[in-house]
């Protein structure tokens, strides 16, 4: 997109948008009065829909609460830091909360007020301040002021992923702006139809600018020889047709919202994305997929303990040892992945649970390595191993016939499609225990009907 | 001359009577909203953002030079 296609605004649409009514100073800030451009910029909010702005909010309170949603938080990236060991510093600035207790806990209960400790004798020079000695020797006595700052402070090791997680992480965060406007700046900015307010998002423009390089092209069918998704390929369905907006501002706040208390209350305290409710899940569309009434004996047997990706979808991209750092050269941030494939392997589900009882999904390797962050500092990664590199997925490239699901033995007995230990890099067989198939469903001598 | 004029008034009186009749038999109309057109607020957006940012040639003349950034980051992101 040219400069000038990316902030050229279309007149007529946008005045019939009723945020055209509005004066452009009223989200933006600037000066609407000056024709000159560095004046009539200056104090120009660029994105007021992102932080600390986040205008939309002051009219849309049903879906300001999409401050709390993946897109905006990136919560789903610290849910995996941590588990690997990682820790996030509990007072940046995005939990000021939890900052201001903690200074009231630690600093604002001895240090109320000035004259506490000071005294501003009358009749002297402006400014005189005594101290006095007595109390603040008092007070020293009664609190370890080192030990207080020490806890207020992140420790090294959390400033280190912090630093790096906003050089790296964030800057795939996402404004309202990213999705109903332009595109998101990580991929160039710009308006989508000339500054229209979109309700729905582009496809290509807004959800798979940034969910390309995987999800994207699977869908789409960019892998040569391999056929995108059959509900692209036959239905043209986009991404909203199945993951609504709802799901995207994701306002629930309740357990109940996302979880059934059949689930048993230790299940919804997981917080990783196969824990909860599917939403899309295929049986929302086809209802008869292994009901009483499913005339396909493969359902029948395999519900429950497959997942619907394990039959139905192909080869998909896997990636390895991603690293990230500062260029020398530009002062830039950058990655580096040192390899990317087409791959396709069934493993064993690591969390079955009440929404996903299966035994066997497909699993991707995802780009995580032990050492990835070591430009920000060593070992910031010390419980790698507790969490798979091989990681539970659902590729977005379903057909209804695959290779696996042409006939029975070819996917009983094919060791070929499953992830036994020899196909895992031995210094990841450790943290992949719990996907690692040990013994490949044995082949099966009778053909069932279809 | 006093037979037309007593023609014409039975004539009005009978158009009276059979209107009202017709009116208190006819079924009740939804009352009809007035629909209030909301003038577009020209002066929110005319000003000088709206010129500079509809007008293309002007954006071009206007725009920075593109800054060439070297790709340095490599792999699937």
């Amino acid at each position: 997109m040219e400069p000038w296609q990316k902030v050229l605004v279309n007149r007529d649409d946008f005045l019939a948008d009723p945020h055209g009514q509005l004066a452009c100073t009223k989200c933006h800030s600037g000066d609407n009065t000056s024709n000159n451009k560095e004046t009539a910029h200056s104090g120009m909010i660029v994105d007021p829909s992102a932080l600390p702005a986040k205008v939309c909010d002051s009219c849309h309170y049903d879906t300001a609460m999409a401050g709390t949603g993946l897109h905006s938080t990136l919560g789903g990236y610290w849910t995996t830091l941590e588990e690997r060991g990682a820790s996030k510093p509990e007072h940046d600035a995005a939990r000021i909360e939890i900052l201001m207790a903690t200074y009231n806990q630690h600093c604002g209960s001895c240090h109320t007020n000035c004259q506490e400790c000071h005294y501003f004798p009358p009749n002297t020079e402006e400014g005189t301040v005594l101290v006095k000695e007595n109390v603040v020797q008092e007070k020293l006595s009664q609190v370890n002021h080192l030990a207080e700052i020490e806890a207020m402070r992140a420790s090294p090791d959390q400033e280190a992923i912090h630093t790096m997680f906003g050089n790296h992480c964030a800057t795939c965060h996402a404004s309202c702006g990213d999705c109903h406007i332009s595109q998101p700046n990580n991929v160039g900015g710009g308006f989508v139809q000339g500054h229209v307010v979109m309700k729905t998002p582009s496809m290509s423009q807004n959800c798979t600018a940034c969910h390309g390089s995987r999800v994207g092209s699977e869908y789409l069918g960019k892998h040569e020889e391999i056929p995108g998704d059959a509900h692209f390929r036959l239905e043209r369905m986009n991404c909203m047709d199945c993951h609504s907006g709802a799901e995207m501002h994701n306002p629930g706040t309740t357990c109940t919202q996302c979880h059934a208390e059949a689930e048993g209350i230790e299940k919804t305290q997981d917080t990783n994305r196969y824990a909860g409710e599917q939403t899309p899940s295929c049986e929302s569309c086809h209802p008869e997929m292994g009901a009483w009434n499913d005339t396909n004996q493969n359902h029948l047997l395999h519900k429950d303990k497959l997942a619907c990706q394990v039959c139905h979808s192909v080869s998909y991209t896997s990636c390895d040892g991603c690293h990230v750092a500062i260029s020398e050269k530009t002062g830039n941030p950058f990655y580096e992945t040192e390899g990317d494939y087409l791959s396709f392997f069934i493993g064993k589900n690591p969390n079955p649970n009440y929404h996903r009882p299966y035994e066997y999904v497909v699993l991707r390797h995802v780009p995580a390595s032990a050492d990835a962050y070591n430009f920000y500092g060593e070992n910031l990664l010390p419980t790698f191993n507790s969490k798979s590199t091989w990681v539970y997925s659902t590729p977005h490239n379903v057909q209804k016939q695959t290779p696996q699901n042409s006939s029975c033995n070819a996917c009983h007995g094919n060791a070929a499609i499953f992830l036994t230990a020899d196909k895992v890099n031995p210094e990841e067989v450790q943290a992949n225990q719990d996907v690692i198939v040990d013994q490949v469903p044995s082949l099966v001598q009778q053909q069932i009907r279809v | 001359m006093k037979r037309i004029i007593t023609t014409l008034l039975a004539s009005i009186f009978l158009l009276t009577a059979c209107a009202r009749a017709a009116s208190a038999t006819a079924t009740p109309q939804p009352e009809e909203i007035p629909i209030i057109i909301t003038p577009v607020i020209e002066g929110a957006f005319l000003n000088e953002c709206k010129n500079c940012h509809t007008d293309k040639q002007l954006l071009i003349d206007t725009a920075k030079p593109v800054e060439v950034v070297e790709k340095e980051s490599s792999g699937a992101g």
